[in-house]
């Protein structure tokens, strides 16, 4: 890993806070979501040399942090049942957000990851195609397509138009 | 009032605690190798109970694992003959070592029954072994059914949903025409059924490695050609082959929204064949 590390710390200063936000949306649970995201940069530090760079490397970690989520799950015995987990997020109880939030779990990964580059981390439709080693035009549909997505769920949901 | 899901999303943006990043950073960082604990050299008894003893419990251990595992007839004879017989050979071991080792003729002796009792060990593990991997692969093959069939019925419906925008969209802003729709639909149905064939063969042979990707890739492209055909430059324009045709493994995983822990199962172990 050493011979890694220049790599590894630059994708961890540029990525973590996307990856925990992703992990946050998937468990509802930031004191889980700690857990699962140094399991998940754990794995990454070790398979990096292995990482092929055929998704993109934002696409990637996205992948191992949706498995952590699921062993985290597992080893809790706690199936996820849609709508009834109890959760610890600190602005609990705001129904706009929770609503936001699932409307969110609900738009397809490949989507979801493409928006909330864009929205929540600033990101700019070149770094995006860079994260998720996509081109520019197919980044540009998927942002089109995350909204139309994320608008049906929220619609479905009860959300106001 | 204008409907604004960047303004909505982003007043959801988590926050994220510094002091948490240098958590997970120094996390990642950390040596995850176990360490075990030193073994004390002692004498030759004391090693060869300590090494028949661990044998002894790795196989107990088994042995209760497939015990618990759900059968829809009793345990087999075979099992609890062999686990009383695992259960005689540490008494005779404690026995053994009980013995005063004042003389060299009662210290070979309790040298020799250790080693036969081991071989002994060992064949019964081995049969355990067996009995458990016999056992494991029937669980596993009932597993995987269930995974395939919840995944092709997700995959089904949800593919029927997109093909259906897919035209409903040309048909509106792209003027396709009746008789295009109806070989449009036609292409899409026979490329919805080329991918559940393609799901259903990862379930019969599990890992695929790079022949998955490169086999979705493949029929993504060969539909995409097709369609072309049918339709004109504009409409062509219009088609978003990437939205619908799924050129990617994880374009067809199983439902996400997960009800049970089986629909995790089956989730994680497509992500893992389909890696």
């Amino acid at each position: 890993m050493a011979a890694d590390a220049d790599d590894f710390e630059s994708l961890f200063e540029r990525y973590h806070d996307a990856v925990f936000r992703q992990i946050v949306l998937l468990t509802r649970d930031h004191t889980v979501a700690e857990d699962v995201a140094q399991e998940t940069w754990w794995r990454i530090a070790r398979s990096l040399k292995t990482f092929e760079g055929r998704s993109g490397f934002y696409s990637w970690a996205c992948r191992i942090a949706s498995n952590e989520v699921k062993r985290w799950w597992r080893r809790n015995s706690r199936p996820r049942i849609v709508g009834t987990e109890p959760t610890d997020d600190p602005r609990a109880g705001d129904q706009q957000r929770d609503l936001v939030e699932e409307a969110l779990r609900r738009v397809p990964d490949k989507y979801r990851q493409a928006l909330l580059l864009e929205i929540w981390e600033g990101f700019s439709i070149a770094e995006i195609g860079q994260a998720l080693n996509l081109p520019e035009g197919t980044v540009k549909s998927r942002l089109h397509r995350g909204r139309e997505k994320f608008k049906e769920q929220w619609l479905k949901l009860g959300g106001q138009d | 009032m204008t409907f604004d899901a960047d303004k909505l999303i982003r007043d959801a943006k988590p926050e994220v605690d510094p002091a948490m990043r240098s958590r997970v950073l120094d996390a990642a960082r950390a040596d995850g190798a176990a360490v075990l604990a030193a073994h004390r050299p002692g004498s030759l008894m004391i090693l060869l109970r300590a090494a028949a003893l661990v044998a002894l419990a790795l196989g107990a251990g088994v042995v209760a694992a497939v015990l618990r595992a759900p059968e829809p007839v009793g345990q087999p004879p075979r099992l609890a003959a062999e686990s009383e017989q695992v259960e005689d050979l540490r008494r005779r071991i404690e026995m053994v070592e009980a013995l005063p080792t004042s003389t060299s003729v009662v210290e070979e002796l309790a040298a020799a029954q250790i080693r036969l009792d081991q071989f002994e060990i060992q064949r019964l593990e081995q049969a355990l072994d067996t009995l458990v991997a016999e056992r494991m692969e029937v669980r596993e093959q009932r597993e995987r059914e269930q995974w395939r069939e919840r995944h092709i019925a997700h995959v089904r419906e949800h593919f029927a949903k997109e093909a259906d925008a897919t035209v409903e969209r040309l048909r509106e802003e792209n003027g396709l025409t009746t008789a295009q729709e109806r070989e449009v639909r036609a292409l899409l149905s026979e490329h919805g059924k080329q991918a559940e064939a393609l799901i259903g063969n990862c379930y019969k042979s599990g890992r695929h490695g790079n022949d998955v990707h490169s086999q979705f890739a493949v029929l993504a492209d060969e539909t995409e050609k097709k369609l072309n055909q049918l339709l004109d430059e504009q409409q062509q324009r219009g088609f978003e082959a990437e939205a619908v045709l799924g050129a990617d493994p994880a374009d067809w995983a199983p439902s996400a929204d997960f009800e049970d822990a089986s629909d995790v199962d089956a989730w994680t172990h497509w992500m893992t064949v389909s890696e």
